[in-house]
Protein backbone atom coordinates (compact mmCIF):
# COMPACT_ATOMS: atom_id res chain seq x y z
CA UNK A 1 0.00 0.00 0.00
CA UNK A 2 2.69 2.51 1.02
CA UNK A 3 6.29 2.27 -0.22
CA UNK A 4 9.35 4.15 0.87
CA UNK A 5 11.54 4.73 -2.13
CA UNK A 6 14.66 6.74 -2.76
CA UNK A 7 14.11 10.21 -4.19
CA UNK A 8 16.38 11.71 -6.82
CA UNK A 9 18.11 13.85 -4.21
CA UNK A 10 18.28 14.41 -0.48
CA UNK A 11 15.79 17.16 0.51
CA UNK A 12 16.69 20.02 2.84
CA UNK A 13 15.02 20.65 6.20
CA UNK A 14 12.67 23.30 4.84
CA UNK A 15 11.69 21.04 1.96
CA UNK A 16 10.91 18.22 4.36
CA UNK A 17 8.73 20.56 6.39
CA UNK A 18 6.87 21.95 3.36
CA UNK A 19 6.26 18.49 1.91
CA UNK A 20 4.99 17.23 5.25
CA UNK A 21 2.63 20.20 5.58
CA UNK A 22 0.95 19.31 2.28
CA UNK A 23 -0.44 16.18 3.94
CA UNK A 24 -1.43 18.06 7.05
CA UNK A 25 -3.53 20.44 4.91
CA UNK A 26 -5.92 17.61 4.13
CA UNK A 27 -6.50 17.11 7.84
CA UNK A 28 -7.28 20.80 8.38
CA UNK A 29 -10.99 20.52 7.63
CA UNK A 30 -11.41 17.49 9.88
CA UNK A 31 -9.59 19.26 12.71
CA UNK A 32 -11.84 22.28 12.19
CA UNK A 33 -14.82 19.94 12.52
CA UNK A 34 -16.35 20.85 9.19
CA UNK A 35 -18.52 18.25 7.46
CA UNK A 36 -18.29 19.46 3.87
CA UNK A 37 -16.14 17.07 1.84
CA UNK A 38 -14.80 19.71 -0.54
CA UNK A 39 -12.94 21.65 2.14
CA UNK A 40 -10.20 19.00 2.43
CA UNK A 41 -9.62 19.20 -1.30
CA UNK A 42 -9.66 22.99 -1.35
CA UNK A 43 -7.10 23.23 1.44
CA UNK A 44 -4.80 20.77 -0.34
CA UNK A 45 -5.35 22.51 -3.70
CA UNK A 46 -4.52 25.93 -2.31
CA UNK A 47 -1.36 24.53 -0.73
CA UNK A 48 -0.39 22.87 -4.02
CA UNK A 49 -0.97 26.08 -6.00
CA UNK A 50 1.15 27.95 -3.51
CA UNK A 51 4.01 25.47 -3.97
CA UNK A 52 3.79 24.85 -7.70
CA UNK A 53 7.12 26.52 -8.29
CA UNK A 54 8.82 24.97 -5.33
CA UNK A 55 11.44 22.21 -5.36
CA UNK A 56 10.71 18.79 -6.93
CA UNK A 57 10.39 17.03 -3.57
CA UNK A 58 7.82 19.53 -2.29
CA UNK A 59 5.94 19.61 -5.61
CA UNK A 60 5.79 15.82 -5.78
CA UNK A 61 4.30 15.43 -2.33
CA UNK A 62 1.86 18.31 -2.81
CA UNK A 63 0.65 16.55 -5.95
CA UNK A 64 0.31 13.18 -4.21
CA UNK A 65 -1.61 14.79 -1.34
CA UNK A 66 -3.91 16.53 -3.83
CA UNK A 67 -4.61 13.44 -5.94
CA UNK A 68 -5.37 11.31 -2.90
CA UNK A 69 -8.07 13.83 -1.94
CA UNK A 70 -9.92 13.48 -5.25
CA UNK A 71 -11.33 10.01 -4.69
CA UNK A 72 -12.12 10.97 -1.12
CA UNK A 73 -14.03 13.98 -2.45
CA UNK A 74 -16.18 11.76 -4.65
CA UNK A 75 -16.89 9.23 -1.89
CA UNK A 76 -17.57 11.81 0.81
CA UNK A 77 -19.74 13.92 -1.49
CA UNK A 78 -21.90 10.92 -2.34
CA UNK A 79 -22.19 10.10 1.37
CA UNK A 80 -23.09 13.69 2.23
CA UNK A 81 -25.77 14.17 -0.44
CA UNK A 82 -27.24 10.70 0.06
CA UNK A 83 -27.62 11.52 3.77
CA UNK A 84 -29.29 14.84 2.94
CA UNK A 85 -31.67 13.02 0.58
CA UNK A 86 -32.67 10.62 3.37
CA UNK A 87 -33.12 13.43 5.88
CA UNK A 88 -35.34 15.34 3.44
CA UNK A 89 -37.34 12.20 2.64
CA UNK A 90 -36.19 12.03 -0.97
CA UNK A 91 -34.55 8.65 -0.36
CA UNK A 92 -35.06 5.74 1.99
CA UNK A 93 -32.67 4.54 4.65
CA UNK A 94 -31.44 1.22 3.27
CA UNK A 95 -28.82 -1.49 3.72
CA UNK A 96 -26.97 -0.09 0.68
CA UNK A 97 -26.81 3.36 2.26
CA UNK A 98 -25.50 2.08 5.58
CA UNK A 99 -22.99 -0.16 3.79
CA UNK A 100 -21.79 2.86 1.78
CA UNK A 101 -21.45 4.98 4.90
CA UNK A 102 -19.50 2.24 6.71
CA UNK A 103 -17.21 1.72 3.72
CA UNK A 104 -16.71 5.48 3.40
CA UNK A 105 -15.86 5.75 7.10
CA UNK A 106 -13.38 2.90 6.73
CA UNK A 107 -11.87 4.56 3.67
CA UNK A 108 -11.55 7.87 5.50
CA UNK A 109 -9.91 6.23 8.51
CA UNK A 110 -7.37 4.48 6.27
CA UNK A 111 -6.76 7.79 4.49
CA UNK A 112 -6.23 9.68 7.76
CA UNK A 113 -3.85 7.06 9.13
CA UNK A 114 -1.93 6.95 5.86
CA UNK A 115 -1.81 10.75 5.72
CA UNK A 116 -0.44 11.10 9.26
CA UNK A 117 2.09 8.33 8.64
CA UNK A 118 3.22 9.92 5.40
CA UNK A 119 3.42 13.38 6.99
CA UNK A 120 5.71 12.00 9.70
CA UNK A 121 7.90 10.04 7.28
CA UNK A 122 8.16 12.95 4.87
CA UNK A 123 9.16 15.26 7.71
CA UNK A 124 12.01 12.81 8.31
CA UNK A 125 13.09 13.17 4.69
CA UNK A 126 11.78 9.83 3.46
CA UNK A 127 10.06 9.67 0.10
CA UNK A 128 6.73 7.87 0.57
CA UNK A 129 4.80 6.65 -2.44
CA UNK A 130 1.24 5.48 -2.04
CA UNK A 131 -0.26 2.62 -4.00
CA UNK A 132 -1.96 4.01 -7.13
CA UNK A 133 -1.61 7.71 -6.16
CA UNK A 134 2.18 7.46 -6.19
CA UNK A 135 2.10 6.05 -9.72
CA UNK A 136 -0.34 8.77 -10.78
CA UNK A 137 1.84 11.47 -9.26
CA UNK A 138 4.87 10.11 -11.10
CA UNK A 139 2.91 10.46 -14.33
CA UNK A 140 1.97 14.07 -13.71
CA UNK A 141 5.08 15.46 -12.12
CA UNK A 142 8.74 15.87 -13.03
CA UNK A 143 11.24 14.99 -10.33
CA UNK B 1 -8.66 1.67 -4.93
CA UNK B 2 -12.05 2.07 -6.55
CA UNK B 3 -12.35 -1.67 -6.94
CA UNK B 4 -11.46 -2.16 -3.27
CA UNK B 5 -14.04 0.41 -2.26
CA UNK B 6 -16.76 -1.11 -4.45
CA UNK B 7 -15.94 -4.59 -3.24
CA UNK B 8 -16.11 -3.44 0.38
CA UNK B 9 -19.42 -1.70 -0.29
CA UNK B 10 -20.88 -4.76 -1.99
CA UNK B 11 -19.80 -7.07 0.83
CA UNK B 12 -21.26 -4.83 3.53
CA UNK B 13 -24.51 -4.45 1.52
CA UNK B 14 -25.12 -8.17 1.92
CA UNK B 15 -25.76 -7.62 5.64
CA UNK B 16 -29.33 -6.73 6.61
CA UNK B 17 -28.39 -3.71 8.74
CA UNK B 18 -31.94 -2.37 8.87
CA UNK B 19 -33.17 -5.52 10.64
CA UNK B 20 -30.11 -5.95 12.84
CA UNK B 21 -30.19 -2.36 14.04
CA UNK B 22 -34.03 -2.34 14.01
CA UNK B 23 -34.06 0.91 12.13
CA UNK B 24 -37.40 2.42 11.28
CA UNK B 25 -37.73 5.28 8.84
CA UNK B 26 -38.28 8.58 10.65
CA UNK B 27 -41.65 8.90 8.93
CA UNK B 28 -42.76 5.54 10.31
CA UNK B 29 -41.74 6.57 13.83
CA UNK B 30 -43.64 9.86 13.43
CA UNK B 31 -46.74 8.08 12.09
CA UNK B 32 -46.66 5.62 14.97
CA UNK B 33 -46.40 8.32 17.59
CA UNK B 34 -49.09 10.50 16.02
CA UNK B 35 -51.43 7.59 15.42
CA UNK B 36 -51.15 6.40 19.03
CA UNK B 37 -51.65 9.94 20.33
CA UNK B 38 -54.83 10.46 18.33
CA UNK B 39 -56.10 6.96 19.15
CA UNK B 40 -55.65 7.66 22.87
CA UNK B 41 -58.37 10.32 22.58
CA UNK B 42 -60.84 7.63 21.42
CA UNK B 43 -59.72 4.80 23.67
CA UNK B 44 -62.51 5.23 26.21
CA UNK B 45 -65.14 4.89 23.49
CA UNK B 46 -63.75 1.72 21.92
CA UNK B 47 -66.23 -1.15 21.75
CA UNK B 48 -64.95 -4.28 23.43
CA UNK B 49 -67.92 -6.60 22.84
CA UNK B 50 -66.83 -9.66 20.87
CA UNK B 51 -70.12 -9.69 18.99
CA UNK B 52 -68.85 -6.47 17.33
CA UNK B 53 -65.08 -6.91 17.24
CA UNK B 54 -64.96 -10.45 15.87
CA UNK B 55 -67.13 -9.87 12.77
CA UNK B 56 -65.24 -6.66 12.03
CA UNK B 57 -61.95 -8.53 12.27
CA UNK B 58 -63.31 -11.23 9.96
CA UNK B 59 -64.20 -8.64 7.33
CA UNK B 60 -60.83 -6.95 7.73
CA UNK B 61 -59.02 -10.27 7.44
CA UNK B 62 -60.84 -11.14 4.23
CA UNK B 63 -59.96 -7.81 2.62
CA UNK B 64 -56.34 -7.88 3.79
CA UNK B 65 -55.61 -11.51 2.91
CA UNK B 66 -57.09 -11.18 -0.57
CA UNK B 67 -54.97 -8.09 -1.25
CA UNK B 68 -51.66 -9.05 0.30
CA UNK B 69 -51.97 -6.50 3.11
CA UNK B 70 -50.41 -7.43 6.44
CA UNK B 71 -53.42 -7.62 8.78
CA UNK B 72 -51.35 -6.54 11.75
CA UNK B 73 -50.74 -3.15 10.13
CA UNK B 74 -54.49 -2.39 10.13
CA UNK B 75 -55.84 -1.79 13.62
CA UNK B 76 -59.64 -1.80 13.37
CA UNK B 77 -61.84 -0.52 16.20
CA UNK B 78 -65.53 0.19 16.60
CA UNK B 79 -66.49 3.33 18.52
CA UNK B 80 -69.54 3.97 20.69
CA UNK B 81 -70.99 6.78 18.63
CA UNK B 82 -74.26 7.30 16.78
CA UNK B 83 -72.53 9.44 14.17
CA UNK B 84 -72.55 7.85 10.75
CA UNK B 85 -68.80 8.01 10.33
CA UNK B 86 -65.64 6.00 9.80
CA UNK B 87 -62.13 7.38 9.55
CA UNK B 88 -58.52 6.39 9.33
CA UNK B 89 -55.69 7.57 11.56
CA UNK B 90 -51.92 7.48 11.04
CA UNK B 91 -50.21 4.18 11.84
CA UNK B 92 -52.98 2.06 10.38
CA UNK B 93 -55.86 2.74 12.76
CA UNK B 94 -59.36 2.43 11.27
CA UNK B 95 -62.21 3.66 13.42
CA UNK B 96 -65.82 2.79 12.60
CA UNK B 97 -68.72 4.28 14.50
CA UNK B 98 -71.55 1.96 15.55
CA UNK B 99 -73.89 4.48 13.97
CA UNK B 100 -72.43 3.69 10.56
CA UNK B 101 -72.52 -0.07 11.10
CA UNK B 102 -76.19 0.24 12.02
CA UNK B 103 -76.87 2.01 8.72
CA UNK B 104 -75.32 -0.73 6.57
CA UNK B 105 -77.87 -2.99 4.93
CA UNK B 106 -75.43 -5.85 4.59
CA UNK B 107 -71.86 -6.90 5.28
CA UNK B 108 -70.70 -5.94 1.78
CA UNK B 109 -71.62 -2.31 2.40
CA UNK B 110 -69.65 -2.31 5.66
CA UNK B 111 -66.78 -4.11 3.92
CA UNK B 112 -66.81 -1.31 1.35
CA UNK B 113 -66.40 1.32 4.05
CA UNK B 114 -63.55 -0.65 5.63
CA UNK B 115 -61.89 -1.15 2.24
CA UNK B 116 -62.15 2.57 1.58
CA UNK B 117 -60.46 3.50 4.85
CA UNK B 118 -57.80 0.78 4.37
CA UNK B 119 -57.12 2.27 0.94
CA UNK B 120 -56.51 5.69 2.52
CA UNK B 121 -53.97 4.05 4.85
CA UNK B 122 -52.22 2.09 2.09
CA UNK B 123 -51.88 5.22 -0.01
CA UNK B 124 -50.68 7.30 2.95
CA UNK B 125 -53.47 9.86 2.48
CA UNK B 126 -53.82 10.64 6.18
CA UNK B 127 -50.32 12.07 6.53
CA UNK B 128 -50.75 14.04 3.31
CA UNK B 129 -54.04 15.48 4.59
CA UNK B 130 -52.62 16.37 7.99
CA UNK B 131 -49.55 18.07 6.52
CA UNK B 132 -51.78 20.00 4.11
CA UNK B 133 -54.38 21.08 6.69
CA UNK B 134 -52.23 21.57 9.75
CA UNK B 135 -48.66 21.82 8.51
CA UNK B 136 -45.57 19.73 8.99
CA UNK B 137 -44.20 22.00 11.73
CA UNK B 138 -47.35 21.68 13.83
CA UNK B 139 -47.38 17.90 13.36
CA UNK B 140 -43.74 17.81 14.43
CA UNK B 141 -44.59 19.84 17.52
CA UNK B 142 -47.33 17.38 18.51
CA UNK B 143 -45.02 14.41 18.00
CA UNK B 144 -42.15 15.94 19.92
CA UNK B 145 -44.13 17.49 22.76
CA UNK B 146 -46.89 14.90 23.20
CA UNK B 147 -49.09 18.00 22.96
CA UNK B 148 -52.51 17.26 24.38
CA UNK B 149 -53.78 20.78 23.85
CA UNK B 150 -55.36 22.68 21.03
CA UNK B 151 -53.10 21.30 18.33
CA UNK B 152 -54.06 17.70 19.06
CA UNK B 153 -57.76 18.65 19.13
CA UNK B 154 -57.32 20.25 15.72
CA UNK B 155 -55.65 17.09 14.40
CA UNK B 156 -58.51 14.95 15.75
CA UNK B 157 -61.01 17.30 14.09
CA UNK B 158 -59.18 17.06 10.76
CA UNK B 159 -59.01 13.27 10.69
CA UNK B 160 -62.62 12.78 11.79
CA UNK B 161 -64.38 15.63 10.06
CA UNK B 162 -62.58 17.10 7.10
CA UNK B 163 -62.76 15.57 3.67
CA UNK B 164 -59.74 14.50 1.69
CA UNK B 165 -59.38 16.30 -1.61
CA UNK B 166 -61.28 14.88 -4.54
CA UNK B 167 -58.23 13.25 -6.06
CA UNK B 168 -57.42 11.30 -2.90
CA UNK B 169 -61.05 10.24 -2.41
CA UNK B 170 -61.24 9.03 -5.98
CA UNK B 171 -58.00 7.10 -5.54
CA UNK B 172 -59.29 5.51 -2.33
CA UNK B 173 -62.58 4.59 -4.02
CA UNK B 174 -60.83 2.92 -6.95
CA UNK B 175 -58.51 1.01 -4.68
CA UNK B 176 -61.36 0.02 -2.36
CA UNK B 177 -63.33 -1.32 -5.33
CA UNK B 178 -60.30 -3.32 -6.37
CA UNK B 179 -59.88 -4.66 -2.81
CA UNK B 180 -63.53 -5.73 -2.66
CA UNK B 181 -63.28 -7.36 -6.04
CA UNK B 182 -60.21 -9.40 -5.13
CA UNK B 183 -61.85 -10.38 -1.85
CA UNK B 184 -64.89 -11.65 -3.74
CA UNK B 185 -67.17 -9.04 -2.12
CA UNK B 186 -69.90 -7.29 -4.06
CA UNK B 187 -69.21 -3.63 -4.73
CA UNK B 188 -72.80 -2.59 -5.42
CA UNK B 189 -73.90 -2.50 -1.76
CA UNK B 190 -71.10 -0.01 -1.02
CA UNK B 191 -72.28 2.23 -3.86
CA UNK B 192 -75.87 1.85 -2.65
CA UNK B 193 -74.86 2.81 0.88
CA UNK B 194 -73.35 6.05 -0.36
CA UNK B 195 -76.41 6.92 -2.39
CA UNK B 196 -78.67 6.06 0.54
CA UNK B 197 -76.73 8.18 3.01
CA UNK B 198 -76.69 11.09 0.54
CA UNK B 199 -80.48 10.93 0.27
CA UNK B 200 -81.13 10.65 3.99
CA UNK B 201 -78.47 13.10 5.09
CA UNK B 202 -79.05 15.50 7.91
CA UNK B 203 -76.10 17.60 9.06
CA UNK B 204 -75.34 16.25 12.50
CA UNK B 205 -75.74 12.49 12.31
CA UNK B 206 -74.42 11.81 8.83
CA UNK B 207 -70.87 12.96 9.19
CA UNK B 208 -69.45 10.36 6.81
CA UNK B 209 -71.58 11.89 4.10
CA UNK B 210 -70.60 15.45 4.82
CA UNK B 211 -66.93 14.49 4.94
CA UNK B 212 -67.24 12.54 1.70
CA UNK B 213 -68.91 14.89 -0.74
CA UNK B 214 -70.19 14.13 -4.23
CA UNK B 215 -71.41 10.74 -3.11
CA UNK B 216 -73.76 10.30 -6.07
CA UNK B 217 -70.88 10.74 -8.47
CA UNK B 218 -68.64 8.50 -6.41
CA UNK B 219 -71.34 5.83 -6.14
CA UNK B 220 -71.67 5.91 -9.92
CA UNK B 221 -67.91 5.55 -10.33
CA UNK B 222 -67.77 2.63 -7.89
CA UNK B 223 -70.61 0.95 -9.79
CA UNK B 224 -68.72 1.43 -13.06
CA UNK B 225 -65.40 0.18 -11.62
CA UNK B 226 -67.10 -2.74 -9.92
CA UNK B 227 -69.01 -3.82 -13.05
CA UNK B 228 -66.03 -5.83 -14.27
CA UNK B 229 -65.98 -7.69 -11.00
CA UNK B 230 -67.82 -10.96 -11.46
CA UNK B 231 -66.34 -13.15 -8.77
CA UNK B 232 -68.40 -11.98 -5.80
CA UNK B 233 -69.14 -15.18 -3.96
CA UNK B 234 -70.81 -16.26 -0.79
CA UNK B 235 -71.21 -14.22 2.34
CA UNK B 236 -68.29 -13.75 4.70
CA UNK B 237 -70.25 -13.64 7.94
CA UNK B 238 -72.92 -16.08 8.97
CA UNK B 239 -76.34 -14.42 8.92
CA UNK B 240 -76.86 -14.64 12.72
CA UNK B 241 -73.43 -13.05 13.26
CA UNK B 242 -74.25 -10.18 10.92
CA UNK B 243 -77.67 -9.66 12.51
CA UNK B 244 -76.18 -9.63 15.99
CA UNK B 245 -73.59 -7.07 14.89
CA UNK B 246 -76.25 -4.86 13.36
CA UNK B 247 -78.59 -5.15 16.33
CA UNK B 248 -75.81 -4.41 18.79
CA UNK B 249 -74.78 -1.38 16.73
CA UNK B 250 -78.36 -0.09 16.53
CA UNK B 251 -78.94 -0.47 20.28
CA UNK B 252 -75.63 1.11 21.22
CA UNK B 253 -76.01 4.01 18.81
CA UNK B 254 -79.53 4.68 20.05
CA UNK B 255 -78.28 4.74 23.64
CA UNK B 256 -75.74 7.29 22.54
CA UNK B 257 -78.40 9.72 21.27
Amino acid sequence: MIHIRPFSYRPSESEKEQASNSYLMSLVAIIAGLPLPILNLLATLIFYLGNRKSTPFVRWHCMQALLSQLSLLVINSITFWWTIAILTDKAQFSNQYLAFVLTAIGYNIVEIVATIYTAVQTRNGLHVEWFFYGTLTNLFSTK
Amino acid sequence: MIVTFLLGWWLLSQVDWVSILRIKPAKEIADEKLGKLIFSTFEKEVVKAKSVTLPLDTLKRRICQANGIDEKTIKLYAIHSNEINAFALPYGYVMVNLGLIAKCEDEAALAGVLAHEIAHIQKNHISKKLVKEIGAAAIGKIILNDAAGELLSEVVHVVTSRAYDRGLESEADQLATSYLCKAGIETKPFAELMKKLEKDASLDAFKWVSTHPDNEERAAQITRDGAACTNANSKILAEPTWQELKTKSEISSEKNL
